[in-house]
C-alpha cells in the first residue's frame, strides 16, 4: 500500500478541517448571498473527503517516504544555493549573488573542472547583466558593486 | 464564405514582415526549448511573457503560441537521438524513435516526425477554424449557472483525466482552487489567506506558480534522479521518409490527427495524453503490435501527429469559452488578459484580429516549422551536445532572473523557489502539477459564476441548476465523470470477490 497515499490522505483531512472552519470565520453568508468563506468552505469539504478516500483506498504501488537517492547532497546543495541567492541578491547585487550561484551548482552540484566553472558562470553572470539591464532596462540590483554609468 | 473572408484577413494581419519574424522567432524558440531537456513550453512561455507586455496584443499572443507549438516539434528530436524527451508529449517517441536511431534510420524517424507533426497541426487548425465560429456562438447563450456548470465539468475532467490516480489528481485540483482564493476576494473585499502580507493581497501570480512547479521543480528532481542514458549523437541522414514509410504511417497520421484533436478540446486533454493514447490506439489496430518497441515508423507517426493536432484543439474552448484545457493555455489565458481581451464567446465580435490573427499565425507556423525543422537539424544536434550539467545551472539562473524581472521584486523570487519546491515534491511522489495550474486558473471563475447563480436562483438551491437543460446536462456530465472512477472500483472489487467463490 501507498505509504504516500496515507500521508497526502491524512494531510488532505486535516487541511479541509482547517479550511472549513476558516471559511466558516470568513463568513459563509446567507442562502441568497454566499459570503467570502462559502467557496472556502466547499474546497475544505471536497478536500477532507478525497483526504479520507486516499486513506481508505491508497495506491497498490509501494511507494515510501524515504529519500534514497545517492544525488541526495546534490541535491540539498542545490536548493540552499537558490534560497541563499533568494536571501543575498538584493543586498550582494545580481553580478555577485549570479556568479556565486554558478559557481556552487556548476562546481559542487554538478562537478565540472574550474576552468569550465569560472568561464560559464563568469560569461553567464556578466552577459545576463548586460542584456537584461542595460539593453532590456530591467533594474537588477546593483548591490555592493559599482557599476559603470548608464549601466 | 464569412469564415474564409476573415482567415484572409488574418493572414493579412499576420503576413506583416514584423509578425512574421514574431512567428519565426517563436517557433524557434520553441523549438530550441523542446529540444533542450528541462525547460518545457511552460516554464519558457512563463518566463517570456512579462517581456511580451510591451508588444502589440496579436503579436504577443503569436509569439507565446509559436513557442507552444515550436516545442511540441522540438521535442521529438532529443526523444529520438538522445532518448530524452524534450517535454512530457514526447514521451511516447522515445519508445519507437530512439529504437528506430539505433538502427540507424533517426532520419527516417525525425522526417516522419516532422511530416506528421506538420499534417496534425495543419488539420487541427483547420478544425479549429471551422468549429469556434460555432461554439462562440452557442455559448453566447450561456448565464451564469451554465458557465458555472462547464467550469466544473471542466474541473472534474482535469481532475480525473490527467495523472495516474483520480484521488490524487482530483486532490491536485482541490489544491489549485484553494490557491486561487488566496487574496483580496473581488465580490466581498476581504482579504482570504493572505496572512497579513501585502503581497499576497493580489493574490498568487500564475507566472511564479508555473515556473515553479514546471520550471525549477523539475531541474530540482532531474538533479536528485539523473541517470545516465544512451544516446545516438549524429546528424542524421535521409531525412524523406520512403514510400514504405509513409505507406506504414499513412493511417496512423490519419487516426492521431483526429484522436489528438478530439483530445485537445477536451478540459484536461494535454498533448501529453493525446500521444499516450494514439501509441496505444496504433498498438492496438496493428497487425503486428510486437513490432511496437522494437523500431515501428507508425509508433512515431501517430503519437507525434496527435500531440501537435491537440495542440491546436486547445484553443478551441480558450478562444471560443476562456477555458485553458492545459498549462500552456492557461499562461496564454493569462498574456490575453494582460492586453485587455477576455477571452470567451465575444472574442470573436469584439477582437477579430486577435482570433483570426492566431488561426492565421498557425498556419504560418507549421509551414515554418516543417522548413525549418529538416534543414536544420544539423544545428539542433550540436545543441543536444551541450553538457545538461551546464544547461542545468543555465536554466535555474533564467528562471530566478525571469521572476525577479516581472515585477523587480524579491518575493517573486521566493514565491517561485517555494513552488519550485512543491513542484519537486510532486514530481518525486508522482503528483501531477497540471491539475493544479488549471485549476488555479479557473477557480476564482467557477466561484464567481456560482455566486452569482446561487443570486440568481434566488436561494442557494443546487436543484436550480438542473432546472435549466445546458446546466443540467453539463453538471450531468461532470457527475457521469466523477462517478465513473467509483463505477470501475466497484466492478473489480465485484469480479475479485467472484473469483474468490470461483477458486473456493
Amino acid at each position: 500500500m501507498s505509504m504516500v497515499d496515507r500521508v497526502v490522505g491524512l494531510a488532505a483531512v486535516l487541511g479541509g478541517i482547517v479550511l472549513a472552519v476558516a471559511g466558516w470565520w470568513l463568513d459563509l453568508g446567507t442562502s441568497k448571498l454566499p459570503g467570502p468563506g462559502f467557496f472556502p468552505l466547499l474546497i475544505g469539504v471536497s478536500m477532507g473527503g478525497l483526504g479520507v478516500w486516499l486513506l481508505l483506498h491508497p495506491g497498490r504501488e509501494e511507494e515510501s517516504l524515504r529519500f534514497s537517492s545517492s544525488r541526495w547532497s546534490s541535491f540539498t546543495l542545490a536548493l540552499v544555493s537558490v534560497v541563499s541567492y533568494a536571501a543575498l541578491l538584493q543586498d550582494l547585487g545580481y553580478l555577485i549573488s549570479t556568479f556565486g550561484l554558478l559557481v556552487v551548482q556548476l562546481r559542487w552540484v554538478e562537478k565540472q573542472n574550474w576552468r569550465v566553472v569560472l568561464l560559464t558562470a563568469g560569461m553567464a553572470a556578466f552577459g545576463s547583466l548586460v542584456v537584461f539591464r542595460v539593453f532590456l532596462k530591467v533594474p537588477l540590483p546593483a548591490g555592493i558593486l559599482p557599476l559603470p554609468k548608464g549601466w | 464564405m464569412d469564415t474564409l473572408s476573415s482567415l484572409l484577413a488574418g493572414l493579412v494581419a499576420s503576413l506583416t514582415p514584423a509578425n512574421l519574424l514574431i512567428v519565426f522567432l517563436g517557433v524557434l524558440i520553441g523549438t530550441v526549448i523542446g529540444i533542450l531537456p528541462g525547460l518545457g513550453p511552460t516554464a519558457s512561455i512563463a518566463l517570456l511573457l512579462p517581456a511580451t507586455v510591451g508588444m502589440d496584443m496579436v503579436a504577443s499572443l503569436i509569439f507565446l503560441a509559436g513557442i507552444y507549438y515550436g516545442a511540441m516539434y522540438g521535442g521529438s528530436t532529443t526523444s529520438i537521438l538522445v532518448n530524452i524527451p524534450g517535454e512530457a508529449a514526447s514521451v511516447v517517441t522515445c519508445i519507437d524513435g530512439y529504437q528506430m536511431a539505433r538502427q540507424g534510420r533517426a532520419g527516417a524517424a525525425l522526417g516522419m516526425s516532422a511530416f506528421g507533426s506538420f499534417i496534425g497541426g495543419t488539420l487541427g487548425v483547420l478544425a479549429v477554424m471551422l468549429i469556434s465560429p460555432f461554439l462562440a456562438e452557442a455559448a453566447l447563450k450561456f448565464g451564469a449557472p451554465e458557465m458555472f456548470a462547464l467550469l466544473f465539468f471542466a474541473f472534474t475532467c482535469i481532475g480525473t483525466l490527467v495523472g495516474k490516480s483520480v484521488a490524487r489528481g482530483l486532490l491536485m485540483a482541490v489544491l489549485g482552487l484553494l490557491l486561487g482564493v488566496v487574496g483580496t476576494d473581488e465580490i466581498h473585499g476581504v482579504d482570504r489567506f493572505t496572512f497579513g502580507t501585502l503581497y499576497l493581497r493580489d493574490g498568487i501570480g500564475l507566472v511564479p506558480l508555473a515556473m515553479g512547479l514546471f520550471g525549477l521543480g523539475e531541474i530540482l528532481f532531474n538533479i536528485e534522479q539523473r541517470e545516465a542514458t544512451g544516446s545516438v549523437l549524429q546528424v542524421p541522414k535521409n531525412l524523406l521518409p520512403t514510400r514504405d514509410d509513409w505507406k506504414q504511417s499513412f493511417w496512423a497520421i490519419i487516426r492521431g490527427s483526429g484522436l489528438g484533436f478530439a483530445i485537445g478540446v477536451l478540459p484536461g486533454g494535454m498533448p501529453a495524453v493525446a500521444s499516450l493514447m494514439s501509441y496505444a490506439v496504433e498498438k492496438r489496430v496493428s497487425k503486428h503490435p510486437e513490432r511496437f518497441g522494437q523500431g515501428a515508423i507508425e509508433g512515431v507517426a501517430g503519437p507525434e501527429t496527435a500531440n501537435n493536432a491537440a495542440t491546436a484543439g486547445g484553443f478551441v474552448p480558450l478562444l471560443t469559452l476562456g477555458i485553458p484545457t492545459n498549462s500552456v493555455l492557461a499562461l496564454l489565458l493569462a498574456a490575453l488578459m494582460l492586453h485587455g481581451v477576455t477571452p470567451g464567446p465575444l472574442l470573436l465580435l469584439k477582437w477579430p484580429q486577435v482570433f483570426w490573427g492566431v488561426i492565421a499565425s498557425m498556419y504560418i507556423g507549421n509551414i515554418m516549422l516543417l522548413v525549418l525543422n529538416l534543414p536544420l537539424i544539423g544545428i539542433f544536434v550540436q545543441l543536444l551536445r551541450v553538457p545538461y550539467a551546464i544547461l542545468s545551472p543555465l536554466i535555474i539562473m533564467f528562471v530566478l532572473l525571469g521572476a525577479y524581472g516581472l515585477n523587480n521584486s524579491i518575493a517573486d523570487v521566493i514565491m517561485t523557489l517555494f513552488f519550485g519546491v512543491l513542484g519537486y515534491l510532486l514530481k518525486r511522489f508522482s503528483f501531477e502539477p497540471a491539475p493544479l495550474v488549471l485549476a488555479f486558473v479557473l477557480g476564482p471563475m467557477m466561484e464567481l459564476n456560482l455566486n452569482k447563480a446561487l443570486i440568481m436562483s434566488g436561494a442557494a438551491n443546487p436543484v436550480y441548476f438542473f432546472t435549466r437543460p445546458i446546466s443540467g446536462v453539463l453538471l450531468g456530465m461532470a457527475l457521469v465523470v466523477l462517478a465513473l472512477p467509483l463505477l470501475r472500483w466497484l466492478g473489480k472489487k465485484a469480479a475479485r470477490r467472484k473469483s474468490q467463490v470461483v477458486k473456493r
